[in-house]
């Protein structure tokens, strides 16, 4: 992520009421915080819902956002809760294989393309099987840019635990991934 | 499957085996078939996370974020002084009402004058010696007239002072 301004910066020019500084961080996070509520609800009109909420939640919290964090892990786990909260409350129609057929015939150029359409596909078949906690994990630790600790301050899991939530979370997709695949490969014989 | 369990494998994937042990893991891989699938299903789930790990937000996001916080503090502005513009009215029209009210007994000949002039024998009291007599339905009329110019005065106070004052704030705050 290219920061030209530090966030802490970016977050005072907030406080001071200059909501240009804020439309800059939503730029620059909202691709992060779309895919948490994405992964988490499976669901591309309620990710974006999710996604909206949290940063005016965000907006409204900015007092109490002390500073001593990284405004990352903080948006994430408001993003976080708030899908996870809103898949609990609302039964959520997962995307389904059907939902993304219709999806590819759009977006389909070429064979990398493809490709990788079907792995997203599959990918997000397998997370929609698993727990909402699981999947979000997942999520945080595949984008690379936390470290276990920050992981930790983000989903409120003690560092050890969050390990071993992590290790069956992994063990779990690969499982359920396996499963999908295979249905997929039997059903093309 | 061999030493190695699902841990390791994840380990392996992660790169956080030294040297060695990442040559005894492959090592092993070559003679245990069931690691060796075990690793690929592993693999696989890694890969496809790895190369999808970001989803891309929709371009309208950060439009409809900025005008959900604008809306939410116009209501903010509206709730406030609205509850001020109300409050001012109901004041002023309630002591507009009380002296209309008042003058229109008055004018009834409800208040007995006589009690109020220690002095004054009952029967030397006349219409003529009450001063407000002969200007009641004038005074009633100017009295309603205060009513209406009052809130003509608060309609022009919201129109040319506060609306022009808010529009100023918002600007100042960068909002569009």
């Amino acid at each position: 992520m290219g920061t030209s301004i530090d966030d802490n910066q970016l977050i005072d020019q907030v406080r001071t009421g200059k909501l240009t500084a804020y439309r800059t961080l939503v730029e620059r996070y909202q691709d992060y915080v779309y895919t948490i509520c994405f992964r988490v609800l499976g669901n591309r009109e309620d990710a974006e819902e999710v996604a909206q909420d949290a940063f005016v939640k965000a907006y409204r919290g900015l007092e109490r956002f002390q500073g001593q964090a990284k405004f990352t892990t903080w948006i994430y786990r408001i993003a976080m809760n708030s899908a996870i909260s809103y898949r609990r409350k609302k039964k959520i129609p997962m995307e389904t294989l059907e939902d993304y057929k219709q999806f590819d015939r759009g977006e389909i150029s070429d064979m990398t393309n493809y490709q990788r359409l079907e792995q997203k596909k599959f990918l997000q078949i397998a997370l929609n099987r698993m727990l909402p906690d699981d999947v979000s994990v997942l999520t945080l630790f595949y984008f690379k840019e936390l470290s276990m600790e920050e992981m930790s301050e983000t989903t409120g899991i003690s560092v050890s635990t969050l390990k071993v939530k992590l290790f069956r979370a992994r063990k779990r997709l690969a499982t359920e991934l396996n499963k999908i695949l295979d249905k997929e490969v039997n059903s093309l014989i | 499957m061999s030493n190695y369990g699902e841990q390791e494998i994840f380990h392996y994937l992660d790169q956080e085996m030294t040297p060695e042990q990442t040559k005894a893991f492959e090592l092993a891989l070559k003679n245990d078939p069931e690691l060796k699938s075990a690793l690929e299903a592993a693999q696989k789930s890694h890969q496809y996370f790895n190369q999808n790990n970001l989803e891309k937000a929709p371009e309208v996001l950060t439009d409809q974020v900025i005008q959900k916080i604008t809306a939410s503090s116009n209501k903010k502005y509206y709730r406030h002084y609205g509850l001020f513009s109300s409050t001012t009215f109901l004041l002023i029209s309630g002591v507009l009402t009380a002296l209309v009210a008042f003058l229109s007994l008055i004018s009834s000949d409800y208040i007995d004058w006589s009690a109020v002039s220690p002095g004054i024998p009952e029967g030397s009291m006349s219409y003529t010696d009450n001063l407000f007599r002969g200007f009641v339905s004038r005074k009633v009329i100017n009295s309603s007239m205060l009513v209406i110019y009052g809130i003509l005065a608060l309609v022009l106070l919201d129109r040319f002072v506060l609306n022009p004052l808010f529009r100023g704030k918002m600007k100042q705050l960068g909002y569009h």
